[in-house]
């Protein structure tokens, strides 16, 4: 392998989904700094390992290491910040934040999600468990598909789904107790 | 004002992310339209991600940063040397990475011209799941292996006894001269042992330099002219070189 060729496939496999990379690993890292460190870190791992790519999906497969990565880094710079599902009553499913969700439907839901603005949003972001706020990036930032994003996160579909709606009616119940 | 059951209200938020298929699309969108709580649903959940897509909009990739990776993953000389500190960071991340050691840095060291090739082969290494093409601690393996490879097999010498294992060999191309390499590991390091031909910049007899966090050690014997590089410590790494002159 020439350079010129590991240039190419840097460049093919690894550098259009960068973005994707930067903004994935600092929703999870929460930090631009760390979240470049962690971006960089991946990306020589990604390169380390590309000829184990398949050849489709090289944004998954950026995804799936940069994810990898920056759980690594938190476990070791900051173990407190990976607050775990196994923390959360899966009992509880829906019931919380459909609970806020109902007590405050009395007012016009539009307002209330209007209303919020662009910190207050991502405050309520941030202080999401972090696999309910990775499933929630991935589709509505960055507009990853269900499949897609149980590959990156080695969750089934229906755990990817249930995640996301959990996260979704959290985030619409938080927005509806603001706006009263 | 409970919804029928979960799995409906996990279908509409699949639905408006546009996952079903249209059999089921069309079965979701009936059951919208017959249930006002998840009519309800299905505004806030649009609205939710209205916002989301306006408020967290796709950011463009910083071109520093882009610049920065680029130096991480193809480690080249030309960008590091104004660039020390933040540069040797990345490269120590690569290292710890890779397990293994690489990156050279000889202009000084009797391979000047054209590093760039010298260079990419370490790169390369660096970049390889092993940092050794053949892997055995037994010199009378590694030796062979040259064989046929490479014009003139170097001396494989086993330090074991003083600490040095042997892990084993591989070529580095240097201005298309493929040159043998033997990877030795004193604990977690590991040691390049390059042997070069001899020219008119090669060490007259003993240089040592330290770059970017590595040590590196070269000196002209009999003919020959020998590279070591490593993030040993430069005391280790110079008794590496002694015994390994000493031994040959």
């Amino acid at each position: 392998m020439s350079p010129n060729d590991d240039r190419g496939r840097f460049e093919t496999v690894v550098a259009p989904y960068l973005a994707d990379a930067q903004a994935f690993a600092r929703w999870l890292i929460r930090n631009r700094a760390d979240a470049e460190d962690v971006v960089q870190e991946a990306c020589v791992r990604a390169f380390r390992a590309i000829d184990q790519f398949s050849g489709s999906n090289g944004r998954a497969w950026l995804l799936t290491i940069v994810r990898n990565t920056a759980f690594t880094w938190l476990k070791e710079k900051r173990a407190e910040a990976l607050v775990s599902m196994d923390e959360l009553n899966e009992s509880e499913r829906l019931a919380v934040e459909r609970g806020a969700l109902l007590e405050s439907s009395t007012s016009p839901e539009g307002e209330m999600i209007a209303a919020a603005d662009a910190v207050e949003l991502e405050r309520h972001i941030a202080a999401l468990p972090t696999e309910f706020r990775e499933v929630l990036v991935l589709r509505d930032m960055r507009g990853l598909d269900y499949r897609e994003i149980a590959r990156i996160t080695g969750a089934p579909i229906g755990t990817v789904m249930s995640r996301l709606a959990r996260a979704r009616q959290r985030l619409i119940g938080q927005m509806k107790q603001k706006g009263l | 004002m409970a919804y029928a059951d979960e799995r409906d209200e996990l279908l509409v938020h699949a639905y408006l992310d546009g996952e079903l298929d249209v059999a089921t699309a069309l079965t979701v969108e009936r059951k919208i339209d017959a249930d006002p709580a998840l009519q309800k649903l299905a505004r806030e959940i649009s609205l939710l991600k209205k916002t989301l897509a306006e408020t967290f909009p796709a950011e463009p990739f910083p071109l520093q940063l882009r610049r920065r990776i680029e130096s991480a993953v193809f480690v080249r000389r030309r960008q590091w040397a104004p660039r020390g500190a933040l540069l040797a960071a990345s490269l120590l991340v690569a290292v710890a990475l890779s397990g293994s050691l690489t990156m050279i840095q000889l202009r000084d060291n009797g391979l000047s011209g054209n590093n760039t090739e010298l260079i990419d082969a370490h790169v390369r290494a660096l970049m390889a799941t092993q940092p050794i093409d053949v892997a055995s601690s037994d010199q009378h393996t590694v030796k062979p292996w040259f064989n046929g490879r490479i014009a003139q097999a170097p001396r494989v010498i086993d330090l074991h006894d003083h600490g040095f294992d042997l892990v084993g060999g591989r070529i580095d191309v240097v201005n298309d001269i493929p040159l043998p390499t033997l990877v030795y590991r004193r604990r977690q390091h590991v040691i390049s042992l390059t042997e070069t031909t001899v020219n008119k910049n090669s060490p007259k007899s003993f240089a040592s330099q330290a770059k970017n966090g590595f040590n590196i050690i070269g000196w002209s014997d009999g003919g020959r002219s020998y590279v070591a590089v490593s993030d040993l410590n430069a005391a280790e790494l110079e008794s590496f070189t002694q015994l390994f002159r000493e031994a040959s």
